[in-house]
């Protein structure tokens, strides 16, 4: 919508000699609005998706939630730098006023034009707007997501557990307790039965396995089978 | 003619009872079908070097050829126990097939093997030909037979001067089991045995007729395993025995053949198989195929079935070796 006027002033200033086009701010005007595209896009290609899916259940795929995920990264950035780009040219923004040059065939596109005149609005828009601004205040007055906090406490908790991990020392994957009770005799003796049981199981594998040896692979053995050589 | 897609595996010792059990579950067959059989490993004793002729067809190959048939292992054969060299109590031994005193039928089966299709396949695809014999053997003395058994002779000398370790043994088995009933089997293992007339006194008739179709023997092996059916699907779980020269004198029984494994880690070879009639019958390789690649799946935490190297299972006699 607000990328509108913007479009039908580069479109009808060049024709006109009169007119002196050199006050118009083209640059930040043309960043504005490339950055307002970008945004379009990326909505539209989201929504698309989501339709597909509603529309043909069974066919399409609804998105990962990575993907979501992704995409909503992508739109953050992309409204925050438009953001920026608005307040860096807050001034200008205000003192520009739009209007159709005399060329312009007013009374034939007399709907188009009062379209990309409107500066009001539209009444769902001021919903959203007031919706946010009700969020907005709501949390900060909780005090509950002020995110700053939140961040905060997640770096002091990093901060605790680290100095808690540094007062102690690890070696092994023994607790103290099974430590204790290793080095007395009924642990030593378990100890020993286990390292002998597992080492006479070794034995058993080994002589099975003619000393380790790697069994043949079954090509091998096939070609035994077919030439009787190995 | 039999087309045959094959896919193959192994597993260690230790793995086996547990394979077993759960074979055993898939594929609700309680008591698998036991397989013992032996094979004779041939291939033929004369070269045919066809002449380069344009214009026809010039691919001409030579096969080696199987024979299997079955055996009786004389004691309970156990596979789950292994077996290990050098242990007295564990060894096998096997009766002599070709001692001549049987009078029993024995009916052989007489196979030969195209090399695999080239190409990418899911697995081995391989055209088979098998000719099945019953036989009574007999023993037929050496007077009545002269000529083949001469041109057998000449034909073991010339394996003997050019082979290695492996057909040494090889040779001294086509003679050696021809005189099993006289002589040792140690005095059998003298390079010159053909020569002795007395070994190639007598000869089995079998293995006479192998002569005279043009074959030599190369090599003979023991199979002992056990057979699952799931589907068209054939599993066979085995190990090989080949025979065992290191006979010490206490177990030298002249009745016996002591065996060891092909291979001394106990390892299991595993063979998944199916059996088309019709090398043409395309719809039901493409069918067989993925049965295979579904057990393949099923059975991949258990035993990674793969696809042999099909030059490995290349049967065809080359020119190199030949001459």
């Amino acid at each position: 919508m607000s990328q509108s006027p913007i479009a039908s002033r580069k479109k009808n200033s060049p024709p006109s000699q009169t007119t002196d086009t050199s006050q118009i701010p083209v640059d930040s005007l043309e960043t504005i609005r490339n950055k307002l595209n970008q945004v379009h896009l990326s909505l539209r290609k989201l929504s698309d998706q989501i339709n597909l899916h509603n529309r043909h259940p069974n066919k399409v795929k609804l998105p990962s939630y990575a993907h979501f995920q992704n995409q909503f990264q992508v739109l953050i950035t992309q409204l925050h730098s438009i953001a920026t780009n608005i307040s860096n040219n807050d001034e200008l923004l205000q003192n520009t006023n739009v209007y159709p040059t005399p060329l312009f065939p007013t009374t034939q596109q007399e709907a188009l034009l009062t379209t990309l005149l409107r500066k009001k609005a539209l009444p769902e828009v001021d919903e959203w707007t007031e919706s946010a601004i009700k969020t907005r205040d709501l949390m900060s007055s909780n005090g509950t997501n002020n995110l700053q906090k939140e961040d905060e406490f997640a770096e002091w908790s990093f901060a605790k557990v680290k100095e808690l991990r540094d007062s102690f020392q690890f070696y092994g994957f023994h607790t103290v307790e099974e430590l204790t009770y290793l080095e007395t005799d009924e642990g030593k003796r378990e100890a020993h039965l286990k390292k002998d049981a597992e080492s006479k199981k070794d034995d058993i594998e080994l002589s099975i396995t003619a000393g380790g040896k790697k069994g043949l692979n079954p090509n091998q053995v096939l070609k035994f089978m077919y030439q009787g050589e190995l | 003619m039999v087309h045959q897609l094959l896919l193959v595996s192994s597993i260690p010792h230790s793995k086996y009872v547990q394979t077993i059990s759960t074979l055993q579950a898939m594929t609700r067959l309680l008591s698998p079908q036991p397989i013992s059989t032996y094979t004779l490993v041939t291939k033929p004793s004369y070269v045919f070097k066809p002449k380069f002729e344009p214009g026809k067809v010039n691919q001409i190959e030579q096969y080696y050829m199987k024979c299997t048939t079955t055996w009786e292992s004389g004691v309970d054969l156990d596979l789950a126990i292994p077996l290990i060299a050098d242990d007295e109590t564990s060894s096998v031994f096997v009766e002599r097939l070709f001692s001549g005193n049987e009078e029993v039928e024995r009916t052989w089966t007489l196979q030969i093997s195209d090399i695999p299709i080239a190409g990418k396949q899911v697995c081995s695809n391989q055209t088979i030909y098998e000719s099945t014999l019953i036989h009574a053997h007999a023993r037929i003395e050496d007077s009545e037979i002269k000529k083949p058994s001469d041109i057998a002779d000449g034909d073991a000398m010339e394996i003997d001067d050019k082979v290695e370790e492996p057909n040494k043994e090889v040779k001294t088995d086509s003679n050696g089991a021809s005189e099993e009933s006289s002589t040792s089997i140690v005095k059998s293992h003298s390079s010159d045995v053909s020569n002795d007339p007395d070994l190639t006194g007598r000869k089995d008739s079998f293995l006479l007729l192998l002569e005279s179709l043009g074959y030599g023997v190369v090599n003979q092996y023991w199979l002992k395993g056990v057979r699952f059916f799931q589907g068209d699907i054939v599993i066979e779980i085995f190990k090989i025995f080949i025979r065992d020269d290191n006979v010490s004198s206490t177990d030298a029984n002249n009745n016996k053949i002591k065996l060891k494994l092909l291979d001394e880690s106990n390892t299991f070879q595993i063979k998944a198989y199916i059996n088309i009639p019709k090398s043409t019958d395309i719809e039901q390789i493409s069918q067989g195929s993925k049965d295979l690649l579904k057990l393949q799946d099923l059975l991949k935490n258990l035993f990674k079935l793969e696809i042999p190297d099909r030059m490995f299972m290349d049967s065809r006699v080359t020119l190199k070796k030949a001459t």
